[in-house]
């Protein structure tokens, strides 16, 4: 934990949200997501999140909008679903902390996702850069989505220096 | 919440300051086109300064705005993009803003004003009083 700044404060902090640790102690705020107002809330709350942990404006303003693109799709798309902001401390080993989102609905599925990561696909009156978008914007983002059991996506941005742009297991759109 | 458009001579001034909802978008698309045909107002500045979140949807609200204000024979001007905004619309990866856009509005009515002169419209005289 040297030299970084008190994470649980900063979940804590404005957020107000209940905070929970999960079995490797990392802590987490789980957002409920119906609406666009929910879209609003947890789009802000990415956004103090990462300032309160030190990432640059840029980057936080990215893990904002990737999350307000994804959280969006829930509440247009899935009837709904959650998304969790978690906090990777990874201070001890390599010396980086991200922002962990991982998005997670019980909707109809993606039916071709290779297509949902096309530029410029959508099946809404949308501008379909919405995944391809938030997964440029995101480190590492992996997607995984069944017509039986949703969609769940899991991106992570990480705080500068950033290791790699992009993370190996990351979706074939380029 | 309903976006203010503030009328100077034949120009119209907005500025977003919230994230709108879908209805909200509408309801500002409509009023805008509306107001733009009945005072058959020549340019529109869109100052979006003070807007947090822009995200694709944002995007598309301002430029179709955009589009249809043209459509009818205005010139547009969008106002006031953040640093950290337009790295994140680029980095997104379509042109998501196609309009002119300036760094602030004192700009932006600069600029309408010398699109209009050029476009030789007879009917606007700078600081007219109707």
């Amino acid at each position: 934990m040297t030299g970084a700044p008190d994470l649980n404060g900063a979940l804590n902090g404005d957020l107000n949200g209940d905070l929970n640790r999960d079995l490797n102690g990392a802590s987490s705020r789980l957002f409920s997501i119906r609406t666009e107002a929910d879209v609003m809330e947890v789009a802000r709350g990415a956004r103090q999140l990462a300032e309160r942990l030190g990432f640059s404006q840029v980057h936080a303003y990215h893990l904002a909008i990737a999350t307000s693109e994804l959280a969006t799709n829930l509440a247009v798309y899935a009837g709904g679903g959650t998304v969790r902001l978690c906090v990777l401390d990874d201070t001890e080993q390599s010396a980086r902390i991200g922002i962990e989102l991982s998005v997670e609905d019980q909707g109809p599925g993606i039916p071709d996702l290779a297509l949902a990561m096309t530029e410029g696909y959508s099946t809404g009156a949308r501008l379909g850069c919405g995944l391809p978008g938030a997964s440029r914007l995101m480190d590492e983002f992996s997607i995984d989505s069944s017509t039986q059991q949703g969609t769940r996506i899991r991106a992570v941005k990480w705080r500068q220096p950033a290791p790699e742009r992009r993370s190996p297991q990351g979706p074939p759109h380029e | 919440m309903k976006i203010p458009i503030l009328r100077l001579g034949r120009l119209l001034l907005v500025s977003i300051q919230e994230d709108l909802t879908d209805n909200e978008a509408m309801q500002f698309q409509s009023d805008l086109v509306n107001k733009v045909a009945e005072i058959e107002a020549l340019g529109v500045a869109v100052d979006i300064t003070a807007l947090d979140v822009v995200d694709s949807y944002m995007a598309r609200v301002i430029n179709d705005t955009a589009s249809m204000v043209r459509l009818l024979g205005a010139e547009v001007v969008i106002c006031g993009v953040q640093p950290f905004v337009a790295m994140t619309l680029i980095e997104m990866g379509r042109d998501l803003i196609g309009a002119d856009c300036t760094f602030n509005l004192d700009q932006g009515l600069e600029q309408l004003k010398t699109r209009i002169a050029s476009r030789g419209d007879i009917r606007f005289a700078g600081d007219e009083d109707e």
